[in-house]
């Protein structure tokens, strides 16, 4: 018994040319931008306060309680904070994601690789419109504009953008047939938070820790967003392991949606 | 015209397999309280047959109905026909652009306008952003909402997604249109309005496949009708044989449809000894369906 379904070339999915699938990728994105902060008086603000206030309580408790000796360390927290919140917010929307379009779904055909995109861009465009939040506390302690940026926020941004689209297209057909994924992600990120070099340097972790923080694929990239605003030096080799990460993601993550959303209408 | 060319939808021998969930999902404290449980989640679960061997072809131009009680495997076969869920046997193959209406608020954020909806909508139903842009005004139009646009959804009534859902669903310039029972949820005018474009679709040789319980429309509208019942084709023809005899077979099964009957008769002053069965014989010579 062997089931076939032919779609003929004029059907929406293949008629439909990659830039109209695009298309509705930014319309997507775009409606859920514009819901989410509709009627709130200081809309985008209330995403970059998440980080701030964070800075503000991390840099209180360990900058001025503990003294920790770490030389500009509002900008040092910032700076891995902004693409940590980046990173950790789209891998929850993306576990989520599917389940909250369940409806539509199950209703209409479109190609289902938008929603976990647009996970991704949701995210990405908020970290974008956090960069001159960035860039003004960098300025404010003095260590100014470097030429560097031209070339290393756009390398920070593909790779972890990269990264993202790997995992979001991983994790959120997963989470559809796993619902335990959702809430045990929430662990992880929280452990994630810890053992990334956020709230301390990657050189201060003692040697027989540092695997740990290898088979971290956040690490190296925040490391690179520090080092960039910190010191204006455009990250280079240390970013390997964040590649490999990256690509085997998107290897991955590819097959598991492809072979897994043809069944969501009838998981969700 | 080749005749085999001419199907827009054929559906050969689809079979549709669901699982039956376990009465309650296995979870971890079972393993104090019901250890025995957790072996039972290894057996195999039961499965449920939503279609059984369903062919089906449409031709280019076609309007056709499917009714059946619920739970027959209306909405199964459109969501397999869409190719939103995949068959488990059998074969299905679709030429042309379709829409499909298939719930009410499918694809349709609350927070968002009902103008952005539009837009979306047809976005997801497959337009270019040119194009969608340029429906908009008279998807609008159509569906009679100029007045609320520009509010969120979540301040429609169903009538009003229904008005707007058809309203992009027909504006998309489909081959094949597909509707799942939505349109009772209109009023009277809608609904007309909703069929004369039928009409006016059907001169376009658009192919329309509808699923309803509103039998009398299909009588008027329908070239076929299909009757599942069980997830089978039980029977497949002429609309008014098909409605007539479906519609006889409920009021057979049904007490409450007896006691109006039986009432009916009584404010007829006619004794109530008039059996169903003498009803469908003089109603229906053709016989009744091949089970």
């Amino acid at each position: 018994m062997e089931a076939t379904a032919t779609r003929h070339l004029s059907l929406p999915a293949a008629a439909r040319s990659a830039s109209t699938a695009w298309d509705l990728l930014i319309a997507v994105t775009a409606r859920d931008l514009r819901v989410t902060y509709q009627g709130t008086f200081f809309s985008y603000l209330w995403w970059i306060a998440r980080p701030l206030a964070m800075g503000v309580v991390l840099y209180f408790a360990l900058g001025r309680v503990l003294r920790l000796d770490v030389p500009n360390y509002p900008v040092f927290l910032l700076s891995a904070l902004f693409p940590w919140f980046w990173f950790s917010g789209t891998v929850q929307q993306s576990a989520g994601v599917l389940i909250a379009n369940a409806g539509l779904l199950k209703k209409v055909r479109f190609p289902r690789l938008i929603l976990p995109l647009s996970a991704v861009f949701y995210n990405t465009v908020q970290f974008l419109l956090a960069l001159p939040v960035l860039a003004v506390f960098v300025l404010i302690a003095g260590i100014g504009a470097d030429v560097a940026w031209v070339v290393g926020i756009p390398l920070l941004l593909a790779l972890q953008m990269l990264l993202l689209v790997g995992l979001s297209m991983l994790l959120a057909p997963l989470s559809v047939f796993v619902r335990d994924l959702r809430p045990a992600l929430g662990v992880v990120l929280l452990l994630g938070f810890y053992v990334s070099p956020i709230i301390y340097p990657l050189e201060r972790v003692p040697d027989r820790f540092k695997p740990i923080v290898l088979l971290n694929p956040v690490a190296p990239l925040l490391e690179g967003w520090r080092e960039l605003f910190l010191e204006g030096s455009v990250p280079g080799t240390e970013l390997w392991p964040a590649v490999v990460f990256t690509a085997v993601s998107l290897a991955l993550g590819l097959a598991v949606f492809r072979s897994l959303e043809k069944h969501f209408a009838d998981a969700l | 015209m080749r005749s085999d060319d001419d199907f827009m939808v054929r559906l050969e021998g689809v079979s549709k397999r669901y699982y039956l969930n376990p009465k309650r999902p296995w979870q971890l404290r079972d393993l104090a309280t019901r250890p025995r449980a957790l072996l039972r989640q290894l057996q195999p679960r039961e499965p449920f047959w939503a279609l059984r061997d369903v062919t089906l072809g449409v031709r280019r131009g076609e309007i056709v109905g499917i009714i059946g009680p619920n739970g027959s495997g209306k909405s199964t076969l459109l969501r397999i026909l869409v190719g939103i869920s995949p068959p488990t046997t059998g074969k299905v193959s679709i030429r042309g652009r379709f829409a499909a209406l298939l719930d009410l608020g499918a694809g349709f954020h609350p927070q968002a306008t009902g103008r952005e909806n539009a837009y979306l909508n047809a976005l997801f139903m497959g337009l270019p952003k040119s194009e969608a842009k340029e429906k908009v005004p008279e998807i609008i139009e159509f569906s009679g909402l100029q007045q609320f646009a520009d509010q969120p959804m979540r301040t429609y009534s169903s009538g009003m997604y229904l008005r707007l859902g058809f309203s992009v669903a027909v504006h998309v310039r489909p081959e094949i249109l597909v509707i799942d029972e939505v349109l009772a949820v209109g009023d009277a005018d809608f609904q007309e309005r909703c069929f004369d474009h039928f009409a006016r679709l059907k001169e376009q040789s658009t192919t329309i496949v509808l699923v309803t319980h509103s039998v009398g429309t299909l009588k008027d509208f329908a070239d076929r009708v299909v009757l599942l019942e069980g997830g089978r084709v039980v029977r497949e023809g002429e609309p008014s044989d098909v409605v007539d005899e479906y519609m006889l077979s409920w009021a057979q099964a049904s007490p409450a449809a007896q006691r109006i009957f039986q009432r009916a008769l009584q404010e007829r002053g006619i004794a109530a000894a008039v059996s169903t069965e003498e009803i469908e014989a003089s109603n229906d010579p053709g016989g009744s369906a091949p089970r």
